[in-house]
């Protein structure tokens, strides 16, 4: 009964628990071997925590024995990039300058996981301060993906897409300031939600860049999504950017209809480096929405290289700003690479960021307009190329590599600084074998209509159910 | 900006060694970055504008399922 419930997912695995066909120490224990195993083998655990979690899956599993009320994720084990707090639990946040570090907090997100149930089997992989968008880490060792360990995982929330695909755990956090839940959800083949900035709390969670920073889960099932988000959103009154977010809405918005809904396929800068493998997929995704109900137009989006530079000077100087006391006092624990994106930061003036920020209302309000327009939602690829390998993203001239890391952040930076929800979805293969995914982006706090869209396009296909070959 | 001036923000008013060294490095995307968002605070940055205009924005948008 237990040996494919982690493919089966979050909800399945609840209900299997609930109903007493299943325990969750059974679920728990098929996790921490895959993670062990699968997980390990792909680089994608740092910490797994296997007497802690079979203590809370054997209390889940006495709780139901005495007829407890269960929480909505009553028993199912999981785990999480490695920059959410617990308290007295090491969170190196895939650094030098932090490994060792306890924090005497726990972050909202898993304090919320924890009261609906979950259960937690420790810390995953991820880019050195979240500032890889391949997975790249000098000093943990670059993620592997599962579908090809020559090929990039995705990051920065690179164990949160190797752990899901691998079918070790059926759903992790991940954290995403430029596309760092998007791109190891469309690398490894996931589904993976940026929510509207403010959504989700982010306190307890290592920040990068505050004003851009999302929490959000990444599942293989649209509707494991749409549990997760629903149990993790809400206010927090340890995070003001939480004032007024909506909770518990998700789940319950998955109708399987989307015959009421207006896609726009967008074009212009989103069209223009789009690889034809690629654009292919997205159309197949098109088509099959249509043929569910939704109706297409198409959109151009405004000027794509003023965001994209808004983006980069808003990341750039609240990481140096976070940075600056560490970049002095140990220079030398930085990647290269890493210190490389932090430090311009140091050379903008005040009054250029305050200006961004005040900017950022207006166009995202002009970005709705031209590249939604009359629509309920716009389809983007998340990535515009196949899934590069890990050579062409760490060999070769400077420029290459700069080049070939720019594409795969091209479709994904700007929505941070627009704060828009961002939902990435699997919908295909490339001929190499590696996952293509759509992006689909909404409105503020449009999560629940995006996840009705990715759900009931998942009803309708089986890419979000493939799992690679030889995982054992 | 003159590369000496950056040279002197990045690395002596922020303190962090090397930085200064780097600047060469860094000069060709802090100066197009800073001409391309001052050219676009100056066309929309109003005199009542407000860094909270996102947070704005937020809220005058309806849940929608």
């Amino acid at each position: 009964m237990s040996d494919n419930m982690i493919e089966k997912g979050v909800v399945a695995i609840a209900d299997a628990i609930a109903k007493g066909e299943t325990t969750s120490e059974a679920v728990t224990k098929i996790a921490l071997e895959r993670l062990a195993s699968r997980g390990r083998r792909f680089n994608g655990v740092v910490l797994l925590q296997a007497e802690e979690a079979l203590a809370s899956a054997h209390a889940a599993d006495k709780a139901r024995a005495r007829g407890e009320t269960l929480g909505p994720l009553h028993g199912v084990p999981m785990a999480h990039k490695d920059l959410f707090y617990r308290a007295g639990r090491v969170a190196a946040c895939g650094s030098k300058i932090r490994r060792g570090f306890k924090p005497d907090v726990t972050a909202t997100a898993l304090n919320r996981l924890d009261d609906a149930g979950a259960v937690d089997c420790g810390t995953l992989h991820m880019a050195e301060f979240a500032l890889s968008p391949t997975g790249y880490n000098e000093h943990d060792g670059h993620g592997l993906n599962p579908w090809n360990p020559a090929h990039v995982c995705g990051g920065s929330s690179s164990g949160s897409g190797i752990a899901v695909a691998s079918a070790s755990v059926p759903a992790a956090l991940g954290s995403d300031t430029g596309g760092s839940i998007r791109h190891p959800s469309a690398m490894c083949g996931v589904t993976g939600l940026k929510p509207t900035h403010g959504a989700v709390s982010l306190f307890g969670a290592m920040p990068l860049s505050a004003t851009l920073d999302c929490v959000g889960p990444m599942a293989r099932h649209a509707r494991d999504v749409a549990r997760l988000h629903d149990v993790i959103a809400g206010q927090d009154k340890a995070d003001p950017t939480t004032l007024g977010a909506p909770q518990g809405r998700c789940e319950a918005a998955l109708s399987g209809d989307i015959r009421d809904l207006r896609i726009a396929r967008v074009g212009g800068y989103y069209a223009d480096a789009v690889d034809a493998e690629i654009g292919g997929g997205r159309d197949e995704a098109l088509r099959v929405l249509r043929n569910l109900g939704a109706t297409q137009t198409d959109t151009t989006p405004p000027d794509m290289a003023r965001l994209n530079a808004l983006m980069h000077l808003v990341m750039a100087v609240e990481a140096a700003t976070l940075h600056r006391r560490w970049l002095q006092e140990r220079p030398q624990d930085y990647a290269d690479q890493v210190r490389a994106r932090i430090e311009p930061g140091l050379s903008y003036p005040a009054t250029r960021y305050v200006e961004a920020l005040a900017m950022r209302g207006p166009l995202a309000r002009e970005w709705i307009e031209t590249a939604i327009g009359d629509a309920d939602c716009a389809i983007i690829p998340t990535l515009p190329i196949p899934v590069p390998t890990i050579a062409e993203t760490t060999e070769g001239s400077p420029a290459d590599v700069a080049a070939k890391i720019g594409l795969v952040t091209r479709h994904t930076r700007a929505l941070n600084y627009l704060g828009l929800p961002a939902l990435a979805a699997p919908c295909g293969f490339s001929a190499s074998g590696l996952p293509i995914s759509m992006m689909i982006v909404g409105r503020p706090w449009s999560e629940p209509l995006l996840l009705r869209i990715a759900d009931t396009f998942q009803r309708a296909t089986d890419w979000h159910l493939r799992t690679p070959d030889n995982l054992d | 900006m003159r590369p000496e001036d950056l040279a002197h923000i990045a690395g002596d008013l922020n303190a962090v060694p090397a930085t200064a060294e780097r600047t060469a490095r860094l000069a060709p995307l802090v100066e197009e970055t800073n001409t391309l968002i001052r050219a676009a605070a100056d066309a929309l940055v109003t005199l009542d504008s407000t860094p909270l205009s996102f947070q704005a924005l937020k809220a005058a948008c309806e849940p929608r399922a």
